[in-house]
């Protein structure tokens, strides 16, 4: 029968076994600051990304949108919620008058009912691919005009280029998927504003006279020249047309700014967390590891009479540090991962902020950075124990009886 | 000459005085030699045994051990010096609970670096003692003439020249007791040199008794009829 294998490494767990809830409270402990760690990591870098990508390519510096649908329009290109508010497209031409407009581009949103594309309602966006800077810097087929029976879908729309989708009984062909945005538009699907108003007509959609759609439209995104800054020409604009037309704007400046704050806070408390959690793993242990070692000062003894040497103990209750140190950041990680990675959409909805998923050799690579870290938690609070270790008298502890 | 121990001097602290548990003592072992060592609680016993095997430093003296100054060796060397050619049973309960009676027993070959293996040893061991139905048992469910037993066969596991034992038959019963005394004899007779702490009379007869009191080595002939005045009385 093969020897079993007596290694310092099997005295060093055997050691933990022996004491199951001081050993599983102190992996918790680090467990606690490695699923903060990783978790907040990967919420606060998806939220980043979505960011930059957001005021790297989202061309407009205003949107106009009917009186008191701010916050939906929001909503609708933030987080894809389906919104349905209009305001007359007449307003279109005026805007494209005023000084220091660049361009300025119509949308037309409209609410699906359940697609065959999609497990629930998606957002229809009308535009006009003439005169589009919105949609187009995401779109990575047919960047070229749209044509009428066609459609681009959002990232996260589980559709093949070339297919179809039927909406409202109309059967469309997928011409193009857009990049990942981290925005509404990964879950919204892109059509001509002729089409979508054929969609109203055809299902009879709008209030009203279904033939006057075409009249209607919900946002005018606006480029601002590089001369005029977008607050005075929305200072201008309400001024002119507020009235008439009942309106409400959007500063794609403050939006980016707004969701810098908010992540900003993300971020902060993640690290506060982190370094809270990771301070009182690193000092419980410690004090936990020094009591330990006062408490076993008999059983050291033993082990020191037997003829292992300081360094050797030493090495052992580093080694049983750097177990706790291990499997705490592995149950961490695993924990984190199995909330963050299937449940992400439902944690990001509820978040509301554009994010995109970071690529999975970045995933991984912050797993092993939160492992090195967590994982040193558990020798760096023992080096006082296992010093002292090395320096302890064992003959107090024989003269018990003498 | 196995041990030979020169003037050996340990003083310790006490409050504001300083006291001398071991004072001027000299004390020759031959090779495969029994000794008992018998004193009174605080007569400096466990304190010379400790010295002998390298575990604490004397204030002056010497301590030789095959012509080969103990305190010359730094500690590293003299750990390993004490895992290759000394068996110590300390006093009372030295098992490590988390072990079984078999890894208790090989425990002190896997200290120091040593190719092989130290199964076959540690078999061997608990079929001479009489405790091979035990091997498996952890040492929370042995009795005290067991666990000497056990920590007996740990301290041969490497087949040391001198087996150091404090109190090796204390607590135990009578019958219990003469057991371990009877073992102790066999393996003498197998030339395993025997330096023991104790109170127990059996032991006494085992081999050359010497008296401790106040850290000195009291004249043998007046110890051992001082002892027997005092089992008298």
């Amino acid at each position: 029968m093969p020897e079993a294998a007596f290694t310092l490494r099997r005295l060093a767990w055997n050691n933990l076994q022996r004491r199951p809830f001081r050993s599983a409270s102190l992996a918790g402990m680090v467990a606690l600051f490695a699923f903060t760690l990783f978790a907040g990591t990967i919420l606060n870098e998806n939220l980043g990304r979505g960011l930059a990508s957001l005021a790297e390519r989202l061309g407009a510096d205003l949107l106009v949108v009917p009186h008191g649908y701010d916050k939906e329009a929001q909503a609708a290109l933030l987080r894809g919620e389906p919104s349905t508010f209009y305001m007359k497209a007449e307003l279109l031409d005026k805007v494209r008058r005023l000084p220091g407009v660049l361009q300025a581009s119509p949308q037309f949103f409209l609410a699906s009912l359940d697609a065959a594309c999609c497990t629930s309602k998606v957002q229809i966006i009308g535009y006009d691919p003439a005169s589009d800077f919105l949609v187009r810097p995401w779109t990575r087929e047919n960047r070229g005009a749209l044509e009428s029976g066609q459609i681009v879908v959002g990232s996260r729309i589980i559709t093949e280029v070339g297919g179809e989708v039927t909406l409202f009984g109309t059967a469309f062909t997928i011409a193009g998927k857009m990049e990942a945005t981290g925005m509404g538009f990964d879950t919204s699907v892109f059509m001509t504003l002729d089409d979508v108003y054929g969609l109203v007509r055809k299902a009879g959609l709008a209030e009203g006279d279904p033939d006057e759609a075409n009249r209607f439209i919900s946002s005018i995104a606006i480029k601002t020249g590089p001369d005029h800054s977008p607050k005075d020409i929305g200072n201008e604009l309400m001024r002119r047309h507020a009235i008439d037309y009942d309106l409400d704007l959007v500063l794609t400046k403050n939006l980016v700014s707004d969701i810098a704050a908010r992540l900003k806070s993300v971020s902060s408390l993640t690290w506060t967390l982190a370094a809270v959690f990771w301070t009182l793993a690193l000092l419980v242990m410690a004090i936990v590891f020094s009591s330990t070692v006062n408490e076993r000062k008999r059983e050291l003894s033993i082990f020191r009479i037997l003829g292992a040497s300081r360094s050797w103990l030493g090495r052992m209750i580093l080694l049983e540090a750097c177990f706790i140190g291990i499997g705490g950041a592995l149950i961490g990680l695993l924990a984190a991962a199995l909330l963050m990675f299937p449940f992400s959409t439902l944690i990001f909805q509820a978040i509301g902020l554009p994010h995109l998923q970071l690529s999975w050799g970045m995933i991984l690579a912050y797993a092993l950075a939160v492992l090195l870290l967590a994982g040193a938690a558990g020798p760096l609070a023992s080096i006082y124990s296992a010093l002292s270790i090395t320096r302890f008298d064992i003959h107090p502890t024989l003269r018990e009886g003498e | 000459m196995l041990l030979e121990i020169n003037g050996l001097r340990k003083e310790y602290e006490r409050g504001e005085h300083r006291f001398a548990a071991v004072d001027d003592l000299c004390l020759r072992l031959e090779r495969g030699e029994f000794v008992c060592l018998f004193g009174r609680s605080g007569s400096g016993k466990t304190t010379l045994l400790n010295m002998i095997a390298g575990l604490i430093t004397p204030d002056s003296g010497e301590i030789l051990f095959d012509g080969v100054g103990l305190y010359s060796l730094d500690d590293p060397a003299r750990t390993a010096w004490r895992n290759e050619k000394l068996g110590y049973m300390p006093q009372g309960a030295s098992l490590l609970s988390n072990l079984s009676v078999l890894d208790n027993i090989r425990l002190p070959f896997h200290l120091q670096p040593r190719s092989g293996g130290s199964l076959e040893k540690a078999r061997e061991l608990t079929r001479e003692l009489g405790i091979s139905r035990l091997e498996k048992s952890y040492p929370s469910a042995l009795s005290g003439g067991e666990m000497r037993r056990v920590a007996l066969a740990r301290a041969l596991m490497n087949s040391p020249e001198l087996v150091i034992a404090d109190e090796p038959s204390n607590d135990l019963d009578a019958q219990t007791a003469r057991e371990m005394a009877s073992l102790l004899s066999v393996l003498n007779g197998r030339g395993c040199a025997f330096l023991v702490a104790t109170h127990d009379q059996e032991l006494g007869r085992l081999g050359r008794t010497l008296e401790i009191a106040n850290g000195r080595l009291l004249d043998q002939d007046h110890a051992t009829e001082d002892r027997e005045v005092s089992n008298v009385q």
